[in-house]
């Protein structure tokens, strides 16, 4: 197993306070007030008799009624970070180690049948695809009522509820669309009837895995808006996956960034894009468009991001980083606050003082 | 040299300074593809549906500038980018480049023209041949066109690789032993091989990640800006086309909607779609957030696309004028939106 004792280095509550990071290496960082806390979480994937860290030692919480973003590009972890909340994960996946705490339960404790309760029933999910993810072979109705099994109530009830989520997730002609296949609808639509499943069963946390990458831009903009009003409307917290940085900064409150499978950085989504306490989170913003070459070229980041099997030591990230010095060569450098609320895993943070501006 | 051309060479972006005219026009562009009929429909005789990809499109592409075509999936734009490579014959319309038709001559004259014009995909991972070594890849094009003699296609090889920022080391590797940054890398080099005078790029960076895109963006404006290319950029992504492009023309069901410079179709877009689509775009700024909605409802069929303006079935100021054929509205020099309400300014 690649899980390793070194996760609590790198374990620290987003919303832990300075001191109290310091004192317990996070470990028990300060989770009260939000609903889902994540510590310390390693998942490895088996491959060809090897084990791969694709998550190692992150920690987060979701607070009540937030968008949370989770960013990061391919193969950094984020689809892995959340799929293994609700145990979700290929075959060949190991959770070795970690936390993770909703409702007083730790989520990685439950067996598969105590798990079934919790997916749908407190915790809903969207993905990609929605073509992928809808049954084809049932009516949208169907589906959405599927969530319910098991669920008290008459069938005149049942029917009502399964309306009254088509409606809140603004499907046109409920009545109508209630008998219709998937294969019927536009791709705006069947992401709202992938949301309306998710919803139908009044979970206290969603997670969304890049639910708009495969939309047009418009269509896009349609769902973010849908899930913000969701989650202002329902006091339902989020946690909104994405590798778009302009995703995170129109829909969340609080973003975490995923590099080689660990948190760079976190804090609120005012402060990471205004002044990034990491190269990479610096990096990434200088890597998007924004205006004519003509006035100004991207400065991006040089290199690649590293392949699973050759993780560099120390700092995942600093053989790409403008600003690595011999220490971050070898020790991995600990998630710390960068400000109040606002952490970095980068050893340098304090003595480059912008590093948008280098 | 005086202020005025600096300035004027500014606006027109990185491209030479006299300008020869257009190197690749279209005119009155058509081209649709038949759909499959259920079995019913079929043994009726009933005709087969037609999706109209492309619709009444006339453009010109001045020499040395880079174009941007901008549109949501289902616009054309890719069928317009494959239509002036010479992938398929409109059915109505003409394609020319430098005057001569590109779909009229003998496979000789074809041939010779088509190297002049050379794309660029979105996957390199399906363009490039898995069995073909890096090295191969780049020396087929070269025989093929005689590029440069039989015995310099080694050394032109390498200098292909450097002109894209790889090492010559990479000629004995396969496609699947490179990221997809170094792919599109290979791809790029595989265009320009045959030195063509325009590069199509359809969604040429759209399948990278962010930090590996903007790499190979920078590399397209070196590219382009060194060796004098004419660029038709294909994208879904506003931001991407606006990095890139002089020129703008904004796609939706088969129909060029707006014309005009980048900066001009970016700060003062005249036609409602491309003001939508500009507000849709997630801006990597949390300070300018917005609630509502840029645009309500979907894209219709393109096999059924409304009657007069192809958007008014979305658009908030669509009123009956609208089921007419709009006409297309001068907005400033070479700025043009089809559209009954776009209005030209104040002189």
């Amino acid at each position: 197993m690649g899980a390793s004792a070194e996760n609590a280095a790198g374990a620290a509550g987003v919303t832990a306070e300075p001191a109290t990071i310091a004192r317990n290496g996070g470990g028990e960082g300060d989770a009260a007030g939000s609903i889902l806390s994540v510590r310390g979480l390693a998942v490895a994937y088996r491959r060809g008799g090897r084990a791969l860290d694709v998550v190692n030692g992150v920690s987060f919480d979701v607070r009540p009624g937030e968008i949370f973003g989770l960013v990061g590009e391919s193969g950094s972890g984020k689809s892995t970070v959340i799929r293994s909340l609700i145990q979700l994960l290929p075959a060949n996946a190991d959770i070795g180690g970690g936390t993770v705490d909703f409702a007083g339960r730790d989520l990685l404790r439950l067996r598969e049948r105590e798990m079934r309760q919790v997916r749908g029933r407190d915790i809903g999910m969207v993905f990609q695809d929605p073509l992928n993810s809808l049954n084809p072979v049932m009516t949208v109705g169907a589906q959405i009522g599927e969530t319910l099994q098991g669920a008290e109530g008459p069938s005149q009830s049942r029917r009502e509820r399964i309306l009254a989520a088509m409606r809140l997730v603004h499907i046109p002609d409920p009545e109508r669309l209630y008998g219709a296949y998937p294969h019927e609808l536009s791709g705006g639509l069947r992401q709202r009837v992938a949301i309306a499943i998710a919803l139908v069963a009044s979970p206290k946390l969603l997670l969304a895995d890049e639910p708009t990458t495969a939309l047009d831009v418009t269509i896009q903009d349609q769902i973010l808006k849908l899930l913000m009003e969701l989650s202002g409307r329902l006091g339902m917290s989020v946690i909104l996956v994405t590798h778009d940085l302009g995703v995170v900064a129109q829909t969340c409150q609080r973003v975490a960034v995923l590099y080689a499978g660990r948190i760079v950085e976190s804090g609120p989504v005012e402060r990471v894009f205004a002044r990034p306490a990491h190269p990479y989170t610096a990096g990434l913003l200088q890597s998007i468009p924004r205006g004519p070459a003509s006035e100004g070229r991207l400065q991006g980041i040089g290199g690649t991001p590293p392949s699973l099997d050759s993780i560099p030591a120390g700092c995942p990230f600093h053989p790409r980083c403008a600003f690595a010095m011999e220490a971050c060569r070898t020790g991995r450098p600990p998630l710390v606050a960068h400000e109040a609320n606002h952490l970095t895993a980068c050893l340098r943070h304090g003595d480059v003082p912008d590093f948008a501006h280098v | 040299m005086s202020d005025a051309t600096m300035s004027g060479a500014t606006k027109s972006g990185p491209m030479p300074f006299s300008r020869p005219g257009p190197i690749i026009e279209l005119d009155g562009v058509v081209k649709a593809y038949p759909l499959n009929r259920p079995l019913g429909a079929m043994l009726a005789f009933q005709p087969r549906p037609m999706l109209q990809a492309v619709s009444e499109v006339s453009l010109a592409i001045e020499t040395g500038e880079t174009f941007g075509l901008v549109g949501e999936s289902g616009c054309g734009k890719s069928t317009l980018g494959r239509l002036i490579v010479g992938l398929g014959a409109p059915d109505r319309g003409r394609i020319t480049f430098r005057d001569k038709d590109i779909y009229l001559g003998s496979r000789r004259e074809l041939r010779a023209l088509r190297r002049q014009i050379q794309m660029v995909f979105q996957d390199p991972y399906a363009s490039l041949n898995p069995r073909m070594t890096i090295g191969q890849a780049l020396a087929e094009p070269l025989r093929v066109h005689r590029v440069v003699p039989a015995g310099e296609v080694a050394a032109e090889v390498d200098r292909l690789l450097a002109q894209v920022g790889l090492s010559a080391g990479y000629v004995q590797r396969y496609p699947f032993e490179l990221s997809g940054g170094q792919r599109q890398r290979v791809a790029i080099a595989r265009a320009l091989s045959v030195r063509p005078a325009v590069l199509v790029a359809d969604e040429a960076v759209s399948g990278l990640d962010v930090s590996i895109q903007a790499q190979v963006l920078n590399l397209l404006v070196e590219l382009r800006d060194r060796l004098g290319l004419t660029m038709v950029f294909i994208s879904h992504d506003l931001g991407v086309v606006e990095y890139l492009s002089t020129r703008i023309a904004v796609m939706y069901l088969g129909r060029i909607l707006e014309l005009g410079p980048a900066s001009a179709v970016f700060r003062r877009a005249g036609h409602p779609y491309t003001q939508a689509l500009i507000r849709a775009i997630p801006a990597p700024d949390p300070a300018r957030k917005t609630m509502r909605e840029a645009v309500s409802g979907d894209l219709p069929s393109p096999v059924n696309p409304p009657s007069g303006c192809v958007f008014r079935t979305r658009c908030p100021k669509a009123q009956d004028i609208c089921a007419t054929m709009p006409p297309q509205v001068t907005l400033g020099r070479g700025h043009w939106a089809a559209c009954h309400f776009a209005t030209a300014p104040e002189p």
